[in-house]
């Protein structure tokens, strides 16, 4: 074959804008024919947005892509698939309710006066299947078939529409690992068979088993792409996570001696033995990339299911629902703020008592003055600017969001208060601001657990820090001087501790 | 790989299911009345209900994509009136059904181009075109029902026979075959199920979803517009207070026959075998002197369990999925 060296895909200056965000900020890379090109970065490093443009589901704002020699500017996603890149999306993009065979020529049908004719592809796409997956036949329905087995039917459907490229988000995201494994396989076979993939996973690990090259994204930025060959699985971190400059860490007053929570080998699908202490009066910070298990560790301290055990003043804690975890006093500052966090409709006044109507009822019902002054307390301790305390928090900043949602927090009283991602989409001065109430919550005897994909939130605000890495505890590091970020980097990228 | 030989399979089959309840009705009926088991009998419920089968039918591919059709009581209120006013000003009786049906089309063109184009949700969309359409319907007529003026074969599309059975059963029957022929074997039933089981898959699947759509809810327009000639002609009058429960009577035949409202499975068999089960209850109540109040009332009884019974079956189903290899660990 000439050209093995041949770029397939050139791209050029992509830039993406949305109205207030740029989400792309001028990529430019190539992707060479017949490897497996991976794109890697932390969440808003904009792989999704440049997914979208490269399978037409949403056009770019300027730049340029170039396919095979040709320029390539797909206005739908069918355009993309005639012009021979497909994409296998992370949620699956399969009807459960037809077959396999029906699944494969959905939407590309020959037909005659709309009754659907015998496709002449079939036997190609009987082969391919069997070839991936003997236990898989065409007449199957979808529903009855396993996730990884699904992906292959995907898969099947884009090399029957013959494409040169494919793209696959996250395609291990939902797999077990033996499924892992198959899929690799699956694409393994792909190279060697001379298909270009472009793969995205914030699977580190996978990254370096599968991929040629990787292309680096970081807010919107491209930061580089290199071969894999020779690279260090924190060299590939650094890259993801750019600079770190460290914040003046300010210790916690309280002594941090009494052990408010212990949890104990807690395990789930996707944590392995996690153990940790949290003291009074102590912010413990939870880091790790992407699909560590930071989530899951919130999830399970606020009443998903899990084996092992916590215990709340070494009494043993058994949450159904998320109203035990509040009992037993708890309250969650929520990652997702606008889905979870806030009522955006409500005036900053009728959020703060939510968690805690007790607190504004009088004789049983609830008492206008009483929440006032709640609202105008909480407005003055955590310099909530609003221009009143009637204002929607719809229409508060980000920042001033988080504090209603932590005012509603602080009202509830709880005792240990855990916050995901407390500062993100908050501008800087407000960073600060909220890390100086969590700083003073925790002076003040409470214990905050902060779970982060921020280094620099969590070395310039924990007390102590528990480095994850797939869903496991690597080390629990203290805070103070000889705290390396370059080491926590090394961690959290997977090496041995 | 399922259980395809299964004999519990069977029982799980609810089209197999309702057939049974309906041949115990009518073993039921049959006994307990003297009037009910005789072919002119059946004969009549057919003629009375062919509007029925023939837009449940149609509705149940609409359903099928997830979407449905409330405003279809007013579109065959609003044709009827119109079909009788027409005829009773002299035009000729199938100049005034195609004048009608083009007109029952834009109670479709306009649900469809609301929930498609404008992303109205079709509970808003059709229940604005109910209240539009309705009130329509009195308008035209000045709230009096078209009954003087019409010409002599007004009623002739119901009253006459097609190789000795009546007509308006042989449009219906031709109608529910060419439904079933499209939702089992045609691209649109196919495309219709893939929309409604996984709308984002059809639509990267390059399927024009909105066009698909827009199609079904003009074809539940026709039909509902048919339905209204058809009425008209059964009962010599264009009433513009007619069936009611048109709309309701269509959705419970649906759901019941196994098509949730949020559509992805369903079959035309399953809606008409249903749609049988409700009628035979109307009428063998009828014949045991039971007030016709009652029937309301166990038309809702009978969506409620409908909607229940599916419910479940869709839960128990989706925790067999979570527990299939790939979920589990």
């Amino acid at each position: 074959m000439n050209g093995q060296d041949e770029n397939i895909i050139e791209i050029r200056g992509i830039e993406k804008s949305f109205p207030g965000v740029k989400a792309l900020k001028g990529v430019s890379f190539g992707v060479k024919r017949g490897t497996v090109h991976c794109i890697v970065g932390e969440n808003g490093a904009g792989k999704s947005t440049f997914i979208k443009i490269l399978t037409g589901a949403q056009p770019a704002t300027r730049g340029e892509i170039k396919l095979g020699g040709k320029p390539f500017s797909p206005h739908h996603v069918s355009d993309a698939i005639h012009q021979g890149i497909s994409c296998l999306y992370q949620e699956l993009n399969i009807v459960d309710e037809l077959t396999v065979e029906e699944n494969i020529s959905l939407g590309q049908e020959k037909h005659k006066f709309l009754f659907p004719q015998k496709a002449d592809n079939l036997e190609k796409a009987g082969a391919i299947l069997a070839d991936f997956d003997s236990t898989v036949s065409l007449g199957d329905r979808v529903g009855s078939l396993s996730v990884a087995q699904k992906q292959i039917v995907e898969i099947t459907r884009a090399l029957v529409a013959e494409c040169s490229v494919l793209v696959m988000d996250e395609p291990t995201a939902a797999l077990s690992l033996g499924e892992t494994t198959k899929i690799m396989q699956v694409i393994e076979r792909l190279r060697e068979a001379g298909m270009t993939i472009i793969f995205i996973s914030h699977k580190l690990s996978e990254i370096f088993e599968i991929g040629d090259t990787v292309t680096v994204l970081r807010d919107g930025e491209m930061v580089g792409t290199q071969s894999l060959e020779g690279m260090s699985q924190p060299d590939l971190v650094r890259m993801m996570l750019g600079k770190v400059v460290a914040e003046e860490y300010i210790p916690s007053t309280g002594a941090r001696d009494q052990a408010v929570l212990e949890a104990r080998g807690v395990s789930t699908r996707k944590l392995k033995d996690v153990n940790f202490d949290l003291m009074k009066g102590e912010i413990l910070g939870f880091y790790g990339l992407l699909g560590a298990g930071k989530t899951e560790v919130a999830e399970v301290l606020f009443g998903h299911e899990y084996r092992g055990e916590i215990k709340r003043d070494g009494r043993v804690l058994r949450f159904r629902t998320e109203r035990d975890a509040l009992r037993a006093g708890f309250a969650l500052v929520p990652e997702e703020r606008r889905e979870e966090g806030i009522f955006g409709l409500l005036s900053v006044m009728r959020n703060i008592p939510l968690m805690n109507l007790k607190t504004v009822m009088r004789r049983g019902l609830v008492s206008g003055k009483a929440e006032r002054d709640l609202a105008d307390k909480y407005i003055d301790l955590l310099q909530i600017a609003t221009s009143g305390r009637n204002h929607p928090v719809a229409l508060l900043s980000g920042g001033n969001q988080q504090k209603v949602v932590i005012a509603k927090c602080l009202n509830r009283d709880a005792d240990i208060i855990l916050m995901d991602e407390p500062t993100r989409g908050v501008d800087i001065g407000a960073k600060q601001e909220i890390h100086n109430i969590i700083r003073d919550l925790a002076n003040k005897g409470k214990s905050v657990i902060v779970f982060s994909s921020e280094l620099q939130e969590i070395t310039g605000l924990c007390d102590r820090m528990v480095l994850m890495y797939d869903g496991m505890v690597r080390e629990t590091l203290r805070n103070g001087d000889e705290l390396s970020t370059d080491y926590i980097l090394e961690v959290v990228a997977g090496k041995e501790a | 790989m399922g259980p395809k030989s299964n004999p519990m399979s069977l029982v799980k089959n609810q089209n197999f299911v309702l057939l049974l309840i309906f041949v115990a009705l009518n073993v039921y009926f049959a006994t307990t009345t003297q009037s009910y088991f005789q072919l002119g009998n059946y004969f009549n419920m057919l003629t009375q209900n062919a509007a029925l089968l023939l837009t449940a039918a149609a509705a149940t591919l609409l359903m099928k994509t997830g979407n449905f059709d409330l405003s279809t009581t007013a579109n065959l209120a609003f044709s009827g009136v119109l079909y009788a006013l027409l005829a009773s000003w002299g035009l000729p009786l199938t100049l005034a059904a195609v004048i009608t049906l083009c007109a029952g089309i834009c109670f479709g063109a306009i649900n469809g181009l609301l929930v498609t184009r404008y992303d109205i949700s079709p509970f808003i969309a059709t229940l604005g075109m109910m209240c539009i359409g309705g009130g329509a319907a009195l308008l035209i007529c000045g709230g009096q029902s078209v009954r003087t003026g019409l010409p002599d074969n007004f009623s002739s599309l119901m009253q006459t026979d097609i190789f000795g059975l009546p007509t308006p059963i042989v449009i219906s029957f031709v109608g529910i075959t060419v439904f079933w022929v499209a939702a089992n074997y045609s691209l649109i039933g196919k495309y219709a199920m893939a929309i409604g089981s996984n709308k984002n898959a059809a639509a990267l699947a390059g399927i024009n979803v909105d066009r698909v759509v827009m199609g079904l809810f003009v074809l539940v327009a026709i039909m509902a517009s048919l339905a209204g000639i058809m009425t008209a002609s059964r009962i010599g009058s264009g009433d513009p207070r007619v069936a009611e429960f048109f709309f309701m009577d269509v959705i419970v035949a649906i759901m019941l026959g196994g098509t949730p409202l949020t559509g992805g499975r369903g079959t035309v068999i399953g809606t008409v075998i249903a749609a049988m089960i409700v009628i035979v209850i109307g009428n063998g109540l009828n014949m045991l002197g039971i007030l016709v109040f009652w029937q309301t009332v166990i038309k809702g009884v009978i969506l409620i369990m409908a909607v229940t019974i599916n419910e479940k079956f869709t839960f128990s189903r989706l925790s067999e999925k979570m527990s299939a290899p790939g979920f589990s660990q």
